[in-house]
């Protein structure tokens, strides 16, 4: 009985699979036809032969968060307009916004079906994964080698971060676009609250935190706890061995974090966040951090060159409580420590399925991007140092006007030393989420600094299964 | 006498203080959108509550001059209503049989969709895909229509089998005597009768397929097929927070779905009360 | 199920095979073309390791293993125990009574039942802020309203234990318009003489709840229980929103690890994550089904 009766679900099972077949078949031909957006289905095949039979204008679509409402959509999207513009004929780029959330999620699916875009941001940026990047893509030999690129553009290459290019060699390849231009993350203060006795720069931790008296630093305990994270960085580079620390494990990652560096460290976070912390710290998301500052409620925030905008007249709308973004001073950690990463994989990489003419089409891109006029521009409207490229006077002269990146890229000397941030050397999981999500317990005393160094451990050890 | 007119008394009192306490948490979410996309951002993060000092539609001037509103609204209306009508049709066959009828299987076969509503996104996400890219319907809005209608399945099977399961079997057989076939007992006899159910999950379905992002994100790339929810993502972005405009979005985005919503639920309400089944 | 039980009508049924199968064919198309591959995958994977690209390795049960000894795991079964019955007796419970409420078509029930509704139709980003905003702790309105009684009173609701637990509770249960409307569509498919009847027998209004309504929604009433602890088993962004499962792991859930796993490209250990969320699923089903005698018709 029951056996029939299993043969029989059975038997309507096959059936369905027959049909589902079919009728999914048929549906899909009847809509590609009749529907309006068929033509831009399936892009890349389409585009390629398109480009090969009329051979003159190549199409080149890049999918990109570096859009819609992006921070990084200011400078980016004007950049293709210029590249469209001087390779007009000969090359198009054609940008497919992607909210940064599903760009890495749509890589992912698109690396899945073997159907990359020619071009794509490079790990550590718009989410994309560094272990997935080197399990799937560089496993698989997905990415394109860029050495002859390198050599056909030699401008470029010479310009490229000595460590960043490093970093890009794997196997011998040059599998990533390698940095030009390192941004340095400092912290901004409001003058009008603090005014430290000498450049925070050239002041020990200890010193600096002494002098804090009652200012207050803008701290977060959600998201991924980015303006936290960022002083915890600037206080483990403090500490003895600390630089090292964080600057060798960028590309095996840190699992371990029961180490005297890192506890002393955390321990004076602890102090920070008890006695220095903006009232609205814990829960606070990104926003919650820079309205704490904008609004005179905290004196200091740790965070990148982008933040500079915000202190601009036009983005008054942001300022509450008498704050006036006149009033605020940049400089780098204390210990003249900065925040920067050069073994990191660069900006973008061509995908190794691409057509000749879509990687050449990418290439040109690529060098576009490079070139010095560009670069001169990508630092002027967000900040950071080349430091292969020699300045013109007059890049000089307007680096200066803008009053705040000017002082960020002075307050670095030959002495400062760079490392590598939080993100860099935390598994995924652990940077993203259980940083910020432990740290209500530090604060409320529920765990002393040893502890949360075994509980982060604990959770990058689970991470590791 | 007295005791009963307390009693009914305290009845009433019971009774409009849950519905205002059901109305209030209810309405007070999207009060508090609109009311902050006319306000600026140093004011939403710091003073919540307030109300907005004057008002600008500034944010609203900015969404509509810098995006193709409208495109994404008929996508949007387009995509979720082919799919919900889809959806409803074949959902209510299967609830149908599964609610009327004794066959081999029945169980397995509930069991099934019950348990989709409990298959991670992201176990779905590659086979969805990889489906949608064989049949040449990436960034096609009629692609993302297809996988919204597999969507409802759990849901909808929730809602119209005890729907159809309040329909007296006593009317079908009457009916099956007087003559009529399968498909008459379903059709003309069953979906009247189970017209509030199919009301419910067919709004479900629809502000459900409405508000979708996840899939709508990886299925589509061009500005020509983006839905209203994928433009709202673009809004939500940490470091470039701008709270007004979020908002304003927002507003653009869920008051067309509110208001197809009251007109679609007014107009089922008129033809259940037509019909006039309830004795 | 045996077939000697079976009466007239039920012969005629077998009659019908041909239009019964034929009418779940559409919906089964659907559950195989969407459904059948993913539940597959993530059944055979939750025995391998995976990265969601390459060959997955068997490795037999240590997912599991390592799934049962860690602590997020445990706590997100104790906390999807505490949320299962918080959901089948005060979120189920909510809902009925606002259903009962408007049956009695009081003044403005049109409108109650329409706007119930609108919470499902805000996005999850903008529910994140609501939330955090109303549970702060200096502008909250929450806070601010209990300073009035006690105003030493100061909680940061979403991450201090154990209140966590208690503000996520908060975000969802309330919002039950689903369990309403199935309810609300039993009622109304009550014949009105049965009513009628009653009434010239001189039932109470409490009398009519007891003995008429309640027993003739009691699909409704399981269906709905049924739903509103599954969704308690899949939600996720009610709390990776807001808490992201802490303090600690004080508000963890199956889902939250399965998605943070995945961050940390473990596919085969969020798909065992997954197993269970499916095994946790059937078992409420089987359990609610017989609890409730769901398969009889009330009629």
């Amino acid at each position: 009985m029951k056996l029939k009766k299993l043969l029989k679900s059975g038997l309507a099972l096959g059936l369905c699979f027959g049909l589902a077949a079919c009728s999914s078949g048929s549906k899909g031909a009847g809509t590609d036809a009749g529907s309006e957006q068929a033509k831009t289905e399936n892009a890349e095949s389409s585009q390629e032969k398109k480009a090969e039979t009329d051979g003159k204008e190549i199409e080149l679509k890049i999918p990109t968060y570096l859009a819609g409402e992006n921070v990084g959509a200011v400078f980016f999207l004007p950049q293709v307009e210029r590249f469209n513009e001087k390779y007009a004929g000969k090359y198009k780029v054609v940008v497919e916004e992607v909210v940064q959330d599903s760009y890495a999620e749509k890589i992912k699916q698109l690396a899945g079906q073997n159907k990359l875009p020619t071009l794509v941001h490079s790990p550590g940026s718009g989410g994309i994964d560094t272990q997935w990047f080197k399990q799937v893509i560089l496993d698989n030999d997905m990415a394109y080698d860029l050495t002859e690129f390198g050599k056909e553009n030699p401008d470029v290459a010479a310009s490229w971060i000595e460590g960043s290019k490093d970093f890009c060699t794997v196997d011998g390849k040059l599998i990533c676009n390698p940095l030009i231009v390192l941004r340095p993350i400092g912290l901004y203060y409001n003058e009008s609250l603090y005014k430290p006795e000498k450049d925070i720069r050239d002041m020990s931790m200890d010193e600096f935190m002494s002098g804090l008296g009652e200012n207050k630093l803008a701290f977060m305990t959600s998201e991924n706890a980015w303006t936290s994270s960022l002083m915890l960085a600037a206080l483990i580079a403090n500490e003895d061995g600390g630089v090292d620390l964080l600057n060798n494990n960028t590309s095996e990652k840190l699992w371990d974090y029961n180490t005297p560096v890192i506890v002393n460290a955390v321990g004076k976070l602890q102090k920070l966040l008890q006695n220095n912390a903006s009232s609205n710290t814990v829960g606070a998301a990104y926003a919650d951090a820079a309205n704490a500052f904008m609004s005179n409620n905290a004196a200091l925030i740790c965070n990148g060159s982008w933040m500079a905008s915000e202190f601009n007249e036009d983005a008054k709308d942001k300022w509450s409580n008498g704050f006036d973004g006149k009033d605020v001073k940049t400089t780098i950690y204390p210990g003249n420590i900065a925040l920067a990463n050069p073994k990191a994989y660069g900006d973008f990489w061509i995908s190794n399925a691409a057509s000749d003419e879509q990687k050449e089409a990418a290439k040109a891109f690529l060098a576009f991007r490079s070139s010095k006029e560009e670069i001169e521009a990508f630092i002027l409207a967000e900040g950071g140092n080349a430091p292969n490229i020699k300045h013109s006077d007059d890049f000089l002269n307007k680096l200066k006007e803008n009053d705040i990146l000017y002082q960020l890229d002075q307050s670095m000397n030959e002495n400062t030393k760079f490392v590598a941030t939080l993100g860099d050397i935390f598994p995924a999981s652990v940077a993203d989420t259980e940083f910020g999500k432990l740290l209500p317990k530090l604060i409320d005393n529920s765990l002393t600094p040893e502890q949360f160094c075994a509980e982060l451990t604990k959770k990058a050890q689970e991470a590791k299964q | 006498m007295k005791l009963k007119n307390i009693r009914k008394n305290l009845s009433k009192v019971f009774t409009y203080t849950l519905l205002a306490f059901t109305v209030i948490i209810s309405i007070f979410p999207i009060i508090w959108v609109i009311m902050s996309a006319f306000k600026d951002n140093a004011m939403i993060l710091s003073d919540p509550f307030a109300l907005p000092k004057q008002i600008s539609f500034e944010p609203f001037v900015y969404i509509f001059s810098k995006y193709d509103f409208g495109r994404y609204f008929i996508n949007s209306f387009l995509i979720s209503v082919s799919s919900t009508l889809v959806a409803l049709i074949f959902f209510a066959m299967g609830s149908y049989v599964l609610a009327k009828y004794e066959f081999p299987g029945k169980n397995l076969v509930f069991i099934l969709y019950t348990v989709t509503l409990l298959v991670p996104a992201q176990s779905k996400a590659q086979p969805i895909f990889s489906l949608i890219m064989k049949l040449g319907l990436y960034d096609n809005i009629w692609g993302v229509a297809l996988v919204y209608v597999s969507m409802g399945l759990a849901i909808s099977t929730f809602i119209l089998k005890p729907a159809f399961m309040a329909v007296p079997k006593s009317l079908d057989e009457a009916a099956v005597i007087e003559g009529a076939n399968f498909f008459t007992v379903f059709w003309e006899i069953n979906l009247p009768l189970a017209k509030g159910g199919l009301a419910t999950a067919g709004i479900l379905m629809f502000l459900g397929n409405w508000n979708e992002y996840f899939y709508a994100s990886i299925l589509t790339s061009s500005d020509t097929t983006r839905t209203l929810p994928l433009a709202l993502q673009f809004f939500t972005e940490a470091f470039s927070y701008n709270y007004p405009r979020l908002f304003a979005a927002l507003t653009v985005v869920i008051l067309p779905g509110i208001i197809l919503y009251i007109l679609a639920q007014e107009q089922v309400q008129a033809s259940v009360a037509s019909s006039g089944i309830k004795g | 199920m045996s077939s000697n039980r079976k009466t007239a009508a039920s012969r005629l049924e077998r009659k019908n095979y041909k239009w019964i199968y034929l009418f779940l064919l559409p919906s089964f198309i659907v559950f195989v073309t969407f459904y059948i591959q993913p539940i597959f995958t993530v059944f055979y994977t939750s025995f391998t390791k995976w990265d969601g690209f390459n060959k997955p390795k068997f490795i037999g049960l240590t997912n599991y293993i390592n799934m049962f000894g860690n602590t997020a795991f445990r706590y997100s079964l104790k906390n999807l125990l505490l949320w299962s019955f918080i959901a089948a007796v005060f979120h189920v419970g909510f809902g009925v009574l606002v259903a009962f409420a408007i049956f009695k078509k009081p003044f403005g029930w049109k409108f109650t039942r329409a706007v119930f509704m609108i919470p499902n139709v805000i996005s999850a980003a903008a529910w994140a802020m609501i939330y955090r905003f109303m549970f702060h702790d200096d502008m909250g309105m929450i806070n601010n309203i209990i300073r009035k009684f006690n105003p030493d009173f100061h909680v940061q609701w979403f991450y201090q234990s154990p209140f966590a637990f208690i503000a996520v509770t908060l975000t969802w249960l309330f919002y039950a318009v689903i369990v309403t409307l199935i309810v609300l569509n039993d009622l109304f498919a009550i014949p009105g003489d049965l009513f009628e009847a009653a009434r010239v027998d001189g039932a109470s209004d409490f009398q009519l709840i007891k003995y008429i309504q309640l027993p003739l929604c009691k699909n409704a009433i399981g269906t709905s229980i049924i739903a509103s602890i599954t969704a308690r088993v899949a939600m996720y962004e009610q709390i990776a929103l807001t808490t992201a499962g802490g303090p600690g792991d004080d508000t963890m859930n199956l889902p939250v690890i399965l998605v943070k796993s995945i961050m940390d490209l473990k596919y085969g250990y969020a798909n065992a994550n997954g197993v269970i969320m499916f095994i946790l699923g059937l078992f409420i089903l089987w359990l609610v089904n017989r609890l409730f005698k769901m398969d009889e018709s009330v009629y």
